[in-house]
């Protein structure tokens, strides 16, 4: 296609060139604002170019639009406005419109904006502004800006309202305040209904709030708040209400107790208010001190004032009071004393004047005033008065009394005494005329017996008349009654008992007529009764009849006793007369006649006795007669019996006659008898007899002969036997007493020849008892040359006679014996003898020998039983011979084996004492050294805790207060502190100084060398020193050599003391300069400066610039308590020990400090030690070098710190305590363990704890008890026995009488494991026991029962039981160990 | 921890001596910590006074009469209800290094030397009442915690339990037992008690 444009004919314009164009356009139609591609030339592109402006202000417009709608869309700015278009025109002004629409739409909502934000911001008065510039708004924009203001005008309006109610009700207090809800609508009227509500309903709390409170304040206590009200104001309403319900219990508390303290005086009474607190407590409490302290106080004073009231002038006002109380107080007290002093006085007067009667007393009271002492005066003077009128009646009364009727009263007196006087005195007259009167009366009618006088009184009247007419009519009734008693005793004295008191009569005189006629009645009866008992005993004999008269008294009575008493007597007599009689008759001369008795009857009685004594005697004497001579023996007694006759005379006679025969011949026997009894046997009975006792005479004589034959054989014998004994004593040898034997015995018995054979002294004794002697018997004696005729039987008689009697034992005797038998021959001749007798010789079982005799004549008996006796003796005789010669030797050879031990013991002795003594010596020594060192050690030891622990409080203490913490005390006083802990400090250095100088002094100062850094001593040094150089002023420098040793083995302590020591010596005596210390090593061969071959030495220097020490000081510095100078120690303190301690210390070190100085320039102390401590060398050096950091000395480092003995109890099995049945049992039940032992405390807690028991302690009885009442789960108790105070068994006495414990399972322990132990605590009510030591699982097995009684019957296999074998029921376990 | 004690009880600070000079020295030390102290005469006093009441720290001399500082603090040591307090050994005895060695090996907590410095004591003592308190913090901590668990695992049962019960589930009610279960495990959270 083609387009041929005007003027351009020759210009081709292909199509194809405005195709784009044209394709672009119609996107443009449809809304796609794209460019058209700038393709070709010419026109084409121009249009190209201008269709795409046209686009680009589309675009532009498009694209401001979008970005104006976004923005104001999605971020509300408003204030975005379209940017200018770039095209002109239409373009323009379409932006323009866009953009005044935009400001027409905008301004409203930006004043709407305004006025709402005003509104937020409580800014009530903004409006809309209805007018766009200059002209108004209209429709829906004026409709917003008038909506907009209308809701400002609610809100203000409402604003308004709310303010002014809440400013009305809130600010000013104006209650009832409404907001007025006009032209308010919707919400509005609602909130402002709601404000109103609210406004109401507190208006109407607080009204009634304030009304309650207001009735409070006005005390009107009976109102409440009740109106309904919610949260906090309920609580206030609550709170209100409480209080004046509070305050109504406290005001009618107040109240009740002081109507009842002031109105009805009812004291003590007390406000209880229940649940008041604070003020209100407070003034109740008040209140109730004040009631009763008024309580009291009134109390005291009407106490006081009741005494007074009731008489009581002792008591006073005690109580404390104050103010007007007190005043009242002490105005009573005064009264109190002045009315005390005033009733004194008045009751002393009222005393003397009324009871005493010592008139004229006057009552003095001093300090009295006013009524008081006017009541005084009064007093006095009504004394007085009282005093002259009483004495005056006094007087006249006397006087009436006394009959003297002339008297009258003449005192002046008023009133009532006045009356008296007057009456007394007409008393006095009318008396005075009445006694006349009754005078004559009374004498005619009594004195002079003229019955029938009347008084004639005149003028009398009254009591008077009738006194005279009584008397009168007493004369008349006295007159008639006495003539008719008359009449009666009349008849009476006239014996006439008939007669009767008949008159009539009253009083007195009706008794005196009743006696009368009981007295004629009894008389009556009293006759009748003496006629009976007169004739009972006097006629019919009738003894012991008694006069009955009933109802009789005095006299009556007593004459009827009388003659009762005669008729008694009489009887008495004559019974007993007969009695006496009686009794003689029957032999019995005992009984006498004592009765009384007069007259005849007294003679037959005196006659009576006098017949019974001389029988009496007569008896008496024949009887002592006869009991002499016949019972008791006396001879010669004679009865004597004098003033008898008669009869009586001539028998005793007789009776004599016969004692003295009797006497005379039994006197002759006996005298006989004697004689014999007293071996003499040449007397005989001569006197005369006859019949029996001539008989018995003859006989006594026979007797007499026969025993004077016997006692003559007897004598010889026994003389012989007892001479021959006696001389075979004190004899040793047997040959001389064998010989002495027969040269006696022989011829003693009329024998001529003897001999003696000695059983052989060898043989053996066995074969004595049975056997004749083997070696047989030894001839040593002989008598009659009998020694040639046997001296061949030696040893052979174990035959024959000899050695039949030997084994017999037996006398044998031979007579007639043939003639050829032996001959006895003496010079003259010879003959055989005719008798031998073989006596053997025995003693107890043995045969000792053998006594052979011959003689001519026969052995007499008496011969023959001296022989028997003898031989006997003899055996006695040798037997103690032979004993005596065995005993003799060997007591000779004892005697000598003595001698030779005594030589040897003396010898030994002597030694044994030289050993003692030297031995002893020794010990003493011993002792005494042992005895000195302990004490010093002791003593050391002793210092150190004592002397060191006193100190320690001290320092502490002092080091408190002079830190003044509190800063109370003065700079002064902390000075004085601060003095006290330095001087203390510095005694004990001293004291640790001189510890430990006494302990190198004594050896015991150890070293204890190890492994030592060198750096870590200078380190030390460096720490120590550089502050206290610092703080002197002075430099302070350490200097190590290089090739000194790292280490050493060395005692640390021990170099730290010297270094320090030597180090504060430096520091203290320089004032100004330098302290240094220089650490150097030193060569030594030759031992210069150690004490041993050391190969290594260190040498510290310690150098300073202070005073210096003089050269000849040099030497004493190092002795105990020296300084260089006397006075040095002044300046410079210091104990002086230092360095004399540093010097042993080195010294143990196996080094010394050399000093060097010079006065005034400084000193040098230089240690000296070797690298490795001397004595360790062995084992210390080659530790050391091994590098072994334990020597041995270490490793036996005496504490390991597991030596805590283990004497805790455990239970053998833990675990099984902590399962099963005990662990279900155990846990969680309280124990209480009472028991002093804390170490047992301990031990059981520590266990129970273990199973889960916690437990409670108590140290005794006492506290144990307290501390159950305290806690009362306590399950179970463990309980000692032996405890202070309050024992176990008193502990459970007193816990099982408390009822809610009376079941509480109790274990006793006790160390005590006697056997009745378990049984006593049983008793006193443990339920088990369980010995000490305990034995955990015994005890664990007891308690486990204990709190679990059931489950031990479960038969489980894990019970408490089971779970420890060997132990088996609570019951065998608690068995004391002491019974097993 | 004690046979009985409460636990607003302050533990005290026991002070061990024979010496009535140095139980006067120590209390003056330690009155300003405004601790309960209190006294032992002996080592059976001290065990009495351990077993009636806590202790934040024991001031134990060691030579004593009858028994020994060593042997008390044994006992203390072996009791497991004691053997927590620490021990602060006293001597006057600086001689014996032995000494030392025993009581620590005693298991003392420190070793001092008398006369030793009042303040050093004084902050020594403090330290241990520090750490007794925060123990007890620790061990009130503890206990809360525990009663919380307890308290959630109740409720946790509850909830299970209504579960597994048979019959119509209350779902409101499950809904608000497991509304209160988050509040007290929130509560618990925050460190506070319900």
């Amino acid at each position: 296609m083609r387009v041929l444009e005007d003027g351009q004919k020759d210009e081709w314009i292909r199509a194809s060139d405005l195709r784009p164009l044209l394709a672009a356009m119609i996107a443009a139609r449809d809304g796609d604002y794209r460019k058209a591609p700038d393709t070709g030339r010419g026109l084409p592109a121009e249009l190209t170019a201008v269709f795409n402006q046209i686009m680009d202000r589309s675009t532009h417009f498009t694209d401001e639009v979008q970005r104006v709608r976004r923005e104001l869309v999605r971020y509300g700015r408003l204030d975005e406005r379209l940017s200018a278009s770039p095209g002109q025109g239409a373009w323009a002004s379409r932006v323009d419109d866009v953009n005044h629409l935009l400001d027409a739409l905008v301004a409203p909502a930006a004043n709407a904006t305004r006025v709402l934000d005003a509104v937020a911001g409580g800014d009530l008065t903004q409006r809309v502004d209805l007018h766009d510039g200059n002209r108004q708004l209209r429709g829906d924009l004026r409709r917003l800006g008038r909506a907009v203001n209308k809701m400002v005008d609610q809100l203000s309006l409402f604003t308004g309202e709310v303010t002014r109610v809440a400013r009305e009700v809130g600010t000013e207090g104006r209650l009832g305040g409404r907001a007025k809800a006009q032209g308010l609508s919707g919400s509005w009227r609602d909130v402002t209904e709601a404000v109103n509500t609210m406004a109401a309903r507190l208006t109407a709390q607080v009204r009634d709030i304030a009304l309650v409170t207001t009735a409070v304040a006005r005390g009107d206590l009976t109102r409440t708040v009740t109106v309904e009200a919610t949260g906090e104001l309920l609580e206030l309403k609550l709170t209100v209400n409480t209080m004046v319900d509070q305050l109504s219990a406290f005001a009618d508390e107040v109240t009740r107790v002081a109507r009842e303290v002031g109105t009805e005086g009812n004291l003590g009474g007390r406000a209880m208010v229940r649940g008041v607190s604070g003020v209100w407590k407070d003034l109740t409490d008040n209140v109730n001190f004040m009631a009763s302290n008024l309580t009291s106080q009134v109390r005291n004073i009407a106490q006081v004032t009741t005494a007074v009231a009731n008489g009581d002038l002792s008591q006073k006002i005690t109580v404390d009071a104050q103010g007007e109380i007190l005043e009242l107080k002490s105005t009573i007290n005064t009264m109190v004393d002045q009315l005390s002093a005033f009733a004194d006085e008045v009751t002393r007067v009222a005393r003397e004047v009324g009871t005493e009667g010592n008139l004229g007393g006057r009552a003095q009271v001093r300090g009295v005033s006013g009524v008081w002492k006017d009541l005084t005066d009064n007093v006095n003077f009504m004394a007085d008065n009282l005093t002259s009128q009483v004495r005056n009646i006094a007087l006249v009364s006397t006087a009436v009394a006394q009959g003297d009727l002339g008297k009258k009263i003449t005192v002046e007196a008023k009133g009532e005494i006045l009356e008296l006087k007057s009456t007394i005195n007409t008393m006095v007259d009318q008396l005075s005329a009445f006694a006349d009167e009754v005078t004559r009366v009374a004498r005619e009618v009594g004195t002079e017996g003229n019955l029938g006088g009347r008084a004639e009184v005149r003028g009398v009247s009254g009591v008077w008349k009738d006194l005279t007419d009584n008397v009168n009519f007493m004369a008349d009734n006295l007159t008639s009654q006495v003539r008719n008693i008359a009449l009666v005793t009349t008849a009476v004295a006239n014996g006439d008992l008939s007669k009767k008191i008949t008159v009539d009569a009253r009083g007195e005189i009706l008794e005196l007529k009743d006696t009368v006629n009981t007295m004629v009645e009894q008389l009556r009866a009293f006759a009748d009764e003496v006629t009976r008992v007169a004739r009972e005993v006097g006629t019919d004999g009738r003894l012991g009849g008694r006069a009955q008269v009933q109802g009789v008294s005095g006299v009556w009575r007593d004459l009827t006793d009388n003659v009762d008493y005669m008729a008694d007597n009489l009887t008495s007599q004559v019974r007993n007369i007969a009695q006496v009689a009686t009794a003689v008759a029957q032999g019995d001369l005992s009984k006498k006649i004592d009765v009384d008795a007069r007259g005849e009857i007294l003679e037959l009685k005196t006659t009576i006795n006098t017949m019974v004594d001389t029988l009496s005697s007569f008896s008496s004497e024949v009887t002592r007669v006869a009991r002499e001579v016949g019972s008791e023996g006396q001879l010669g007694g004679q009865a004597r019996v004098e003033g008898v006759y008669g009869t009586w005379k001539r028998l005793t006679t007789s009776v004599n006659e016969l004692a003295s025969n009797l006497t005379t011949q039994v006197r002759a026997i006996a005298e006989v008898a004697s004689a014999v009894a007293q071996g003499d046997m040449s007397r005989s009975i001569t006197v005369d007899t006859r019949g029996e006792v001539s008989e018995l005479k003859d006989n006594i004589n026979l007797m007499v002969s026969n025993l004077r034959e016997t006692t003559r054989a007897k004598d010889w014998l026994e003389s012989n036997l007892a001479r021959l004994a006696s001389l075979m004593q004190g004899h040793r040898d047997l040959m001389e007493v064998a010989d002495l034997l027969l040269r006696e015995l022989t011829p003693l018995v009329n024998a001529q020849y003897g001999a003696f054979y000695l059983a052989d002294p060898e043989t053996d004794r066995a074969a004595l008892r049975t056997t004749p002697p083997h070696k047989g018997l030894a001839f040593i004696a002989g008598y009659g040359a009998a020694q040639g005729a046997t001296v061949e039987t030696g040893g052979l008689p174990v035959h024959g006679l000899v050695a039949q009697a030997a084994r017999e034992r037996k006398r044998i005797l031979v007579e007639e014996a043939p003639p050829d038998y032996i001959k006895i021959n003496s010079g003259l001749g010879e003959a055989a003898p005719t008798t031998i007798v073989i006596i053997p010789i025995p003693f107890e079982d043995k045969l000792l020998g053998v006594i052979e005799l011959a003689s001519f004549s026969r052995f007499s008996d008496v011969h023959l039983a001296f022989f028997d006796q003898f031989v006997n003796t003899i055996g006695v005789a040798i037997n103690t011979i032979i004993a005596n010669s065995r005993t003799e030797s060997l007591l000779g050879e004892s005697q000598r084996l003595a001698m030779q031990l005594q030589e040897r013991s003396d010898e030994l002795q002597k030694q044994q004492g030289e050993l003692q003594r030297s031995n002893a010596e020794l010990e003493e020594k011993a002792a005494l050294l042992a005895t000195s060192s302990q004490y010093k050690s002791e003593f050391l030891a002793n210092m150190s805790h004592e002397l060191r622990t006193p100190l320690n409080s001290l320092l502490i203490l002092a080091r408190l207060l002079s830190d003044n913490p509190d800063g109370n005390l003065s700079d002064q006083e902390v000075q004085f502190a601060s003095t006290i802990h330095r001087s203390g400090s510095d005694l004990l250095q001293l004291i640790n100084d001189i510890l430990d100088l006494s302990k190198i002094e004594a050896g015991r100062m150890d070293v204890r060398p190890k492994r030592l850094p060198l750096i870590k001593l200078l380190d030390y040094v460096h720490a120590t020193f550089r502050p206290l150089t610092a703080d002197r002023g002075l430099a302070f420098e350490v200097s190590v050599g290089e090739d000194v040793p790292r280490e050493m083995y060395s005692d640390e302590q021990r170099l730290q003391q010297i270094l320090r020591n030597l180090l504060s010596n430096a520091i203290k005596f320089t004032a100004a300069g330098r302290v240094e210390l220089s650490v150097s090593r030193i060569e030594d061969p030759d031992n210069e400066y150690t004490r041993d071959d050391a190969d290594e030495v260190i040498a510290f220097a310690v150098s300073d610039t202070g005073i210096g020490i003089a050269p000849e000081k040099l030497p004493v510095i190092f002795e105990a308590f020296q300084q260089a100078d006397g006075t040095t120690n002044r300046k410079y303190g210091g104990t002086g020990l230092g360095l004399s301690i540093s010097r042993e210390i080195a010294n143990l070190l196996g080094g010394r400090i050399v000093p060097e100085s010079v006065p005034g320039v400084g000193s040098t102390f230089t240690l000296y030690v070797p690298v490795v401590s001397p004595g360790h060398t062995v084992a210390g050096a080659a530790s050391f070098e091994r590098g072994n950091p334990l020597p041995e000395q270490l490793s036996a480092e005496p504490y390991t710190g597991h030596e805590t003995d283990e004497s805790w109890p455990t239970p053998t099995k833990l675990e099984a305590w902590k399962t099963g049945r005990a662990g279900r049992v155990l846990p969680g039940r309280r124990v209480l363990i009472v028991d002093d032992d804390i170490r047992n405390v301990f031990a059981l807690t520590h266990v129970l704890g273990r199973v889960g028991m916690p437990v409670l302690y108590a140290e005794n009885g006492r506290e144990g008890i307290e501390t159950l009442e305290r806690t009362p789960d306590v399950e179970i108790i463990l309980m000692d026995i032996m405890m202070p105070e309050m024992d176990g068994y008193e502990t459970i006495a007193v816990i099982r009488r408390t009822p809610r414990w009376a079941d509480l399972p109790i274990v006793a322990l006790t160390a005590k494991a006697m056997p009745g132990d378990r049984e006593k605590s049983i008793a006193r009510g443990a339920n088990d026991y369980v010995p000490k030591p305990v034995d955990v699982d015994q005890l664990l097995t007891v308690v486990c029962a204990l709190l679990d009684p059931e489950g031990e019957d479960g038969g489980e296999p894990d019970d408490c039981a089971g779970a420890v074998p060997g132990t088996g029921t609570p019951e065998q376990t608690a068995t004391p160990p002491a019974t097993e | 921890m004690s046979t009985e004690t409460t636990a607003g009880e302050r533990a005290g600070i026991l002070l061990v001596d024979d010496m009535e000079d140095n139980l006067i020295a120590l209390e003056a030390v330690l009155r300003s910590l405004n601790e309960p102290l209190v006294r032992a005469r002996s080592g059976e006093e001290a065990m009495k006074a351990l077993l009636r009441r806590r202790f934040a720290v024991v001031l134990l001399d060691i030579r004593m009469p009858g028994m020994d500082g060593f042997e008390t603090a044994a006992n203390i040591k072996r009791l497991d209800q004691t053997k927590d307090i620490p021990i602060i050994f006293l001597t006057g005895t600086d001689a014996d290094e032995g000494y030392a060695f025993r009581g620590y090996a005693t298991g003392a907590a420190d070793y001092l030397t008398k006369p030793f410095d009042p303040w050093v004591l004084r902050a020594k003592v403090a330290v241990f009442l520090d750490l007794h308190r925060k123990n007890q913090q620790l061990e009130r901590m503890l206990a809360q915690e525990q009663t919380h668990l307890a308290q959630v695992g109740d409720r946790l049962t509850a909830l299970d339990d209504r579960l597994a019960a048979d019959g119509p589930l209350d779902l409101t009610g499950l809904r608000a037992q497991v509304r209160d279960l988050q509040a007290l495990v929130n509560t618990f959270r925050h460190g506070r008690r319900p």
